[in-house]
């Protein structure tokens, strides 16, 4: 509970800021469900066949996972903003239609006899008749679709949109339950204030209701619009993927640009996404820059068919085949492999004198494993180790988490790791050096479009000062001061920058 | 010579390609208070409907005040002609004051205007002011009805059309609505077009009554002649004093016809009436309604058709 409160106060205004996206992308899909679902269901209730296949298509649109419908709209419009509003207007459609419809034709018939016979037009019984009478069940409609939007909106977190979904994937890549709850109880409470909203809504005539939402709409433009004009000022916005480490960096990208140039607006966008969310806002400039590692270029990005043996190697084919294929430049990258590795306790390693994987040979009697099924599994994992290593030990399965803790507890004395994990600080572990160079290398460095480097010689020699800086052992540090010891990532990037005489004080 | 306000000249209706107004000619007069009778099926809300061209004719012509219906446009002719439905169908979401005012408010009348006139109107069927803001789900069906009538009355149409606008009322209310709208057609003089399926009320309303069967007028005519004076048989079964001077001889299936059946009962009396057959006889109803208070009606299939009461039965024997 403590934890609860103190994360809560400290990310207040982040908070507020999630909030406020969340807000703006739901009001913003449920305005446009609305304006396309009431016209259509209005339109079809003459026509009984054409709104049944309506409604069997929107009932289909609803089956189609959150997930699926976000990554099948981004190659059509990108990520951001635009597609969340899209899926969520989906998702709304079939409730607000439904209900309008079904409103609509199950009024009375001597109802609208009557309207007609008392010479009313079409739009006018529409309007004072067949409309109010059907209200109740409109807003109904409206009011599921609310509370869905609001929910499925945490999604929208994974496209880089925003919103209280950031702080529950932030939460599940931090094991921080604090953050989840946060942002699902807010969640919550959102659908819950807007709820009671739109029942102040329908108590008001409609006249005032169209003016009060006409003047949010105009506001809501207006501050979009302002939003869009000021970013075309030739702002550099940096994002990172999901997680403490990536957002370390991108921070100290952003000391280093404005040492240099203090007049440029930087903006970061940490735990923007995955990588084909990243590659693909940086290709479509929405992003200018963010952290890519070496191995993941050859496999995610180039296809590469080759996979080079040395560090330099790997990078050099790598820059080669992003400026080819897709106009990119990678500048320089930093020390640190962030690598699979195989770790034991600094007291075991000790005791052996565990240096190297192949110094586990000596050992082989005494080693009981625990590692994550994904390594177990992999080609270049632990099949490859036994192999290339020649040694064999028992080994159990198990959640990656758990693995630290096992360890801890002297129940298993061998786990593999990410060679920059902070647990290996925390739980005071050493990694063992893999000579025969078994696992691929990933190391760090800026991506961006060779446009974006031609236009901005001094933000490009800016990041190469961290060509060939920062260690294992420093990133293992940083992570820990972040994940563990909950310190901001500004304040480390910072921090490691003045100490490494980088920037100034 | 004073023309007729409605004229119908060799009018034919269809429905799915059966007829069901068969060569209808008819003229109504400016003042009258001209009642359609007839069974169920026999076309008398139909012929109403095709006035204000709710239903449109299949053939022939029918003119009011001198012009052909397809001649006005939809809203003109509406506003010319008052409605009033059997479901009596008052707007749910409104107040009655609104319901009042539909067409005066479409017609941009000065809302002080329309506030004296709802008032007025208001009182002239014995509602207080208090009933201005009342949602109709508030009013009884009686009370309904009165703000039904005041609602056609509202725009001021020289014709109002009322399609069986008292058959969901109780007794009570019918018999003052019959009332009320004597009153108010002897102060508007405005030509009412009336339908209903009682004879009784018939006779009483109509300063003509018209006589349908099978999507034919039979006869027209004031109600004395009518009883006098029978065209046909048919005319004759519901009025010859001969042949209901022996209730041996008067048939289930005629007080039927004579519009004194009860349609919808759907309580615990209903399901344990005793039942009779519709060839059955006048006698043996009033033998079983010595003992119960309701008889239940059945075809030769035994299937539910309707219901007699003390009530309909009295009323019946009243007009022989």
């Amino acid at each position: 509970m403590h934890d609860f409160v103190q994360t809560f106060i400290d990310r207040k205004a982040a908070l507020v800021q999630a909030l406020g996206q969340h807000l703006a992308i739901s009001f913003w899909a449920l305005l446009i469900a609305v304006i396309i679902a009431i016209p259509v269901a209005i339109w079809v209730r003459r026509y009984p066949k054409v709104a049944q296949v309506i409604l069997q298509l929107t009932g289909v649109l609803q089956t189609i996972p959150s997930l699926a419908l976000l990554g099948l709209l981004i190659p059509f419009v990108g990520i951001g903003t635009v597609p969340a509003i899209i899926a969520l207007v989906v998702y709304a459609l079939l409730p607000i239609f439904q209900n309008t419809y079904v409103g609509l034709t199950e009024i009375d018939p001597s109802t609208e006899e009557a309207a007609d016979a008392m010479g009313m037009s079409p739009s006018r019984k529409l309007f004072r008749v067949e409309l109010p009478m059907a209200m109740p069940i409109i807003i109904s409609g409206i009011r599921t679709s609310m509370v869905m939007i609001i929910g499925t909106a945490t999604l929208a977190a994974l496209i880089g949109a925003g919103g209280l979904g950031n702080f529950i994937l932030l939460g599940i890549d931090r094991n921080n339950t604090s953050l989840i709850l946060i942002g699902a109880i807010s969640a919550a409470l959102l659908a819950i204030v807007m709820s009671y909203f739109i029942t102040i809504l329908q108590k008001m005539k409609f006249r005032n209701v169209v003016i009060l939402i006409g003047t949010i709409v105009v506001i809501g433009g207006g501050f979009a619009g302002y939003t869009a004009v000021s970013q075309l000022n030739q702002k550099v916005v940096i994002a990172g993927k999901l997680g403490a480490e990536p957002e370390i960096l991108i921070n100290m990208y952003k000391d280093l640009i404005t040492a240099k140039d203090p007049r440029l607006d930087v903006e970061l966008k940490p735990n923007f996404g995955k990588t084909s969310f990243l590659f693909s806002a940086l290709k479509s400039n929405q992003i200018n820059i963010y952290p890519e590692f070496t191995g993941t270029v050859l496999e995610t990005l180039t296809h590469s068919s080759v996979t080079p043996k040395t560090p330099a190697a790997i990078y050099h084919l790598g820059k080669q085949q992003l400026a080819q294929q897709d106009q990119m430049t990678y500048l320089k990258p930093m020390a640190y492999n962030n690598t699979y590795g195989i770790a034991v306790k600094d007291s075991f390693a000790q005791r052996y004198h565990l240096k190297t994987i192949e110094d586990l040979q000596n050992v082989q009697g005494k080693l009981k494993a625990g590692m994550s099924m994904e390594f177990m599994d992999r080609r270049d994992g632990l099949k490859l180790v036994e192999r290339r290593y020649h040694i064999k030990f028992p080994v159990k399965g198990m959640e990656p988490e758990l693995r630290y803790r096992a360890i801890h507890d002297n129940q298993i004395n061998l786990i593999d790791c990410y060679s920059t994990d902070s647990e290996l600080r925390q739980y005071h572990l050493t990694v063992l050096k893999d000579n025969k160079h078994v696992f691929p290398i990933y190391q760090g460095a800026p991506l961006m479009t060779q446009e974006f480097a031609k236009k901005h010689p001094q933000v490009v020699s800016s990041l190469n000062k961290l060509a060939g800086k920062i260690s294992e052992k420093q990133i293992q540090q940083m992570n820990y001061e972040v994940n563990v010891l909950d310190q901001s990532p500004a304040s480390v990037a910072r921090h490691y920058l003045v100490k490494h005489h980088l920037i100034k004080e | 010579m004073v023309e007729p306000l409605i004229e119908f000249k060799n009018v034919f209706k269809k429905f799915d390609g059966k007829p069901v107004i068969k060569d209808l000619n008819l003229r109504i007069m400016p003042g009258e208070l001209f009642v359609l009778v007839g069974s169920s099926g026999s076309g008398k809300t139909t012929t109403l409907k095709m006035i204000n061209r709710l239903l449109e004719k299949s053939s022939g012509t029918i003119t009011v005040a001198g012009k052909s219906v397809d001649d006005y446009s939809l809203t003109d002719l509406r506003w010319k002609i008052g409605y009033v439905l059997q479901q009596i169908a008052l707007f749910p979401t409104m107040t009655v004051a609104k319901n009042v005012s539909v067409v005066p408010d479409m017609q941009h009348v000065a809302s002080r205007q329309v506030r004296a006139m709802v008032d007025n109107l208001l009182a002239e069927v014995g509602l207080d002011n208090d009933f201005r803001n009342r949602m109709p789900s508030e009013l009884s069906g009686g009370q309904q009805q009165r703000v039904g009538i005041i609602r056609a009355l509202a725009g001021k149409p020289p014709i109002i059309l009322m399609d069986e606008p008292f058959s969901a009322l109780d007794p009570l209310a019918r018999e003052s609505l019959q009332k009320l709208i004597l009153k108010l057609h002897t102060k508007y003089q405005n030509t009412i077009v009336f339908v209903t399926h009682d004879m009784d009320e018939a006779l009483k309303l109509g300063d003509r009554i018209g006589i349908m069967k099978n999507g034919r007028l039979l006869q027209v005519d004031t109600p004395k002649d009518i009883t006098n004076n029978p065209a046909n048989e048919f005319v004759a079964d519901f009025f010859s004093h001969n042949r209901y001077s022996d209730l041996n001889k008067i048939l289930v299936n005629q007080v039927i016809e004579a519009g004194f059946m009860v349609t919808q009962r759907n309580d615990d009396q209903a399901r344990s009436a005793p039942s009779i057959e519709k060839t059955s006889n006048l006698k043996e109803v009033l033998r079983l309604l010595a003992s119960a208070p309701l008889v239940r009606i059945i075809d030769g299939r035994g299937k539910t058709v309707g219901y007699f009461d003390n009530e309909s039965i009295i009323r019946f024997l009243s007009t022989i």
